[in-house]
């Protein structure tokens, strides 16, 4: 719990602490912030003024509700119709010719919307688990932290390797995260496990069973898999650990990628070249086509059947329609963008925030401020073609991707360099020293471009937009550094 | 048996049992404690007022059938808010109602109090809500929604199926768009 008197609280725990669920603990801990802090106490007043106008709202939305269209009765003459339509009631009444049929027509209602017997979790997890074995099929899966997402096939876990630590050390299999085995298996090690099954709809209005299992010793507190109902696939898992770590791992479509192939013969299987890029470039270059690539939470990633599926989370519905319509021509193509939440883009990292009340203020600072949100988003793109066209995948590509390659990242490095002159220009800075050559690969120099823009822009931040009132600030030189490091990693 | 799960059952609907209780007189008392409640939720959910009322009483129609097989319903308001959820996920005509209500509120509101300034600001504020409620997900209202009717975090996740920790996420998302409609 983060209260001490020199971090303030954030809405949640204040939201928690009035809505009663904090430990004894974290109340006392926030509420003694709360008396040493008039920010988090202002703060805290807000929330409070916030709940009390949707309470309200509420109320008013209530009193504008349409009277019912019937009187309300009593439950009591349904429950003893309920009675009478029981088996061994006898009817009082002749039963007309279309009776059968309507008592099908209910049977059938009845099956489907009559409650039904919650299986328990453990009955659950060997159903579905026992399904796995039957077909067993790599597929692809998104995983998203607090502050990451990236998509790769179960098995193919080489990536992340601080996420895979901490699945080790919580017990649960990194390699296959998304599987009622592995949640069976994880459960299975708790000295503790308490269970929830509920039966319910997901936001696509697919029935699913979820089964949360909560432990008090774990480092994951509470794990929750998600199953379709009809055939018991996994759809999602989600890992909460015990210091707010949360981790999401989604099937990325129902599609399977690739045949079925055993677990055995697959990890003897040479390895043998991927689908050829094209495809994933082709789409690289459209997104290019209307700056999607630039700053757009978009991911873009091939499929072991050659399949290239688009991905994102957080776009908005218009930019995501542009997205669609632009790649509608390509071929094999499947966009797939996440709508269920609009979710908070992670902590500043790649992308610059620039509070409206700055462009009153300064328009000196604006204007490098911009240039450096555009040099970023420019240098980050640059960075993710080396990430996704490593040498040896570069080495395979047919001399029209290469080309292709080639002429895209042109267009970032052209206007890499334009944006460095331009904010050269703006703060007037003294002519430029020879860079030293730079060595190495074109992914190489990518990765230090996007560190050198990330130093750069770290340095206006703090010198043009006070972002950080406390601390030393640091100086023109050091700017004029990191401006350079940029000039030496575009030659 | 059933009386005494009917007893603990009415307990947890916030009533003690004065005298013992069948599930019939359980499901009629708590029928009429909630059915508005659970009606006004359906309604902001999507569904006509048909639709709602209908969904609501087969809500407490499922509520006796299960306590009368004897199941162990620890918290049949929540229960019944979960199944009324559920049922009107299979007949929801659409969000086009919530924002029909949106239009609605405002002449509701503004009819109150006899100070026209202070009308006119309290329909501002509630106008500026509305717009921001419209920014949230409908799982991000009915987490507001629900617990504004009094459901601790662990009734809502149960409700409409997410974890406790998405709800207290979906709710402070949802007070911190509201805190930033009204006071930016």
């Amino acid at each position: 719990m983060n209260s001490s008197p020199w971090t303030h609280l954030d809405e949640r725990q204040l939201l928690r602490l009035d809505d009663g669920e904090l430990s004894e603990r974290e109340s006392a801990e926030v509420r003694a912030h709360l008396q040493a802090c008039w920010q988090c106490r202002h703060a805290h007043e807000q929330v409070r003024a916030a709940v009390s106008d949707y309470v309200r709202y509420l109320d008013a939305v209530s009193a504008s509700v349409p009277a019912p269209p019937r009187p309300w009765g009593t439950i009591e003459a349904r429950i003893r119709n309920t009675r009478q339509s029981e088996p061994g009631v006898s009817s009082r009444y002749p039963r007309p010719a279309w009776y059968g049929a309507v008592a099908a027509t209910l049977l059938i209602a009845l099956f489907f919307f009559w409650p039904k017997r919650v299986l328990t979790a453990a009955e659950l997890l060997q159903q579905a688990a026992s399904r796995e074995k039957a077909a067993e099929a790599p597929r692809a899966i998104r995983i998203r932290t607090r502050t990451a997402q990236f998509t790769r096939t179960v098995r193919n876990a080489s990536e992340n390797m601080a996420l895979k630590r901490r699945f080790d050390a919580a017990g649960y299999s990194w390699q296959d995260p998304l599987s009622a085995r592995s949640f069976s298996e994880w459960r299975d090690t708790l000295k503790d496990p308490k269970d929830r099954v509920v039966s319910t709809r997901d936001e696509n209005g697919v029935p699913v069973h979820r089964i949360a299992t909560a432990s008090q010793t774990s480092t994951v507190k509470e794990a929750t898999l998600t199953l379709r109902e009809g055939d018991l696939r996994p759809l999602n898992t989600v890992l909460e650990f015990r210091d707010n770590e949360r981790v999401e791992i989604s099937e990325v479509d129902d599609i399977e990628l690739s045949p079925a192939v055993p677990v055995e013969s697959r990890a003897e299987e040479p390895s043998k070249p991927k689908v050829p890029a094209a495809g994933e470039l082709q789409v690289w270059a459209a997104l290019r086509s209307i700056g999607a690539d630039l700053g757009d939470p978009v991911e873009v990633r091939e499929s072991g059947d050659g399949a290239v599926t688009i991905s994102g989370t957080g776009i908005e519905l218009q930019r995501q329609q542009e997205i669609r319509n632009t790649v509608a021509s390509l071929p094999g193509i499947r966009v797939q963008f996440d709508t269920a939440e609009r979710v908070a883009l992670p902590p500043r990292g790649d992308t610059v925030e620039v509070p409206v009340s700055r462009a009153e203020t300064d328009k000196h600072a604006d204007r490098l401020l911009d240039l450096s949100d555009g040099l970023l988003a420019r240098a980050h793109a640059l960075h993710r073609l080396a990430e996704r066209f490593p040498v040896a995948r570069e080495s395979r590509l047919s001399e029209r991707d290469l080309a292709l390659l080639r002429s895209l990242r042109s267009d970032h490095l052209d206007a890499v360099r334009d944006h460095v002159r331009r904010l050269r220009a703006e703060l007037r800075m003294p002519a430029a020293t020879p860079a030293s050559q730079p060595t190495g690969s074109w992914q190489q120099s990518a990765e230090r471009l996007l560190t050198a823009a990330r130093e750069t822009d770290e340095a206006l931040q703090q010198i043009f937009a006070a972002a950080r009132a406390e601390g030393t600030r640091p100086t023109l030189e050091h700017l004029y550094a990191t401006i350079t490091r940029l000039e030496e990693a575009v030659q | 048996m059933v009386r005494a799960i009917a007893a603990k059952a009415m307990s947890a609907w916030g009533r003690e049992a004065a005298a013992p209780m069948t599930v019939r007189d359980l499901v009629e008392a708590a029928f009429v404690q909630s059915r508005e409640e659970i009606y006004v939720y359906l309604i902001t959910f999507g569904l006509d007022a048909g639709a709602a009322q209908e969904a609501t009483q087969e809500a407490f129609l499922r509520l006796h059938v299960e306590l009368e097989k004897g199941t162990q319903i620890r918290n049949p308001r929540a229960w019944a808010f979960r199944v009324a959820h559920n049922l009107a996920l299979t007949s929801r005509a659409g969000q086009r109602r919530t924002q029909e209500l949106d239009a609605e509120i405002e002449s509701t509101v503004a009819c109150g109090g006899t100070d026209p300034e202070r009308a006119l600001i309290d329909k501002e504020r509630m106008r500026l809500l509305a717009e921001a409620l419209n920014g949230l997900s409908s799982q991000q209202r009915q987490c507001l929604h629900l617990r504004a009717r009094g459901l601790r975090y662990q009734e809502i996740a149960d409700t409409i199926g997410i974890a406790p920790s998405t709800v207290g996420e979906f709710l402070q998302r949802g007070i911190a768009r509201l805190r930033k409609a009204l006071h930016e």
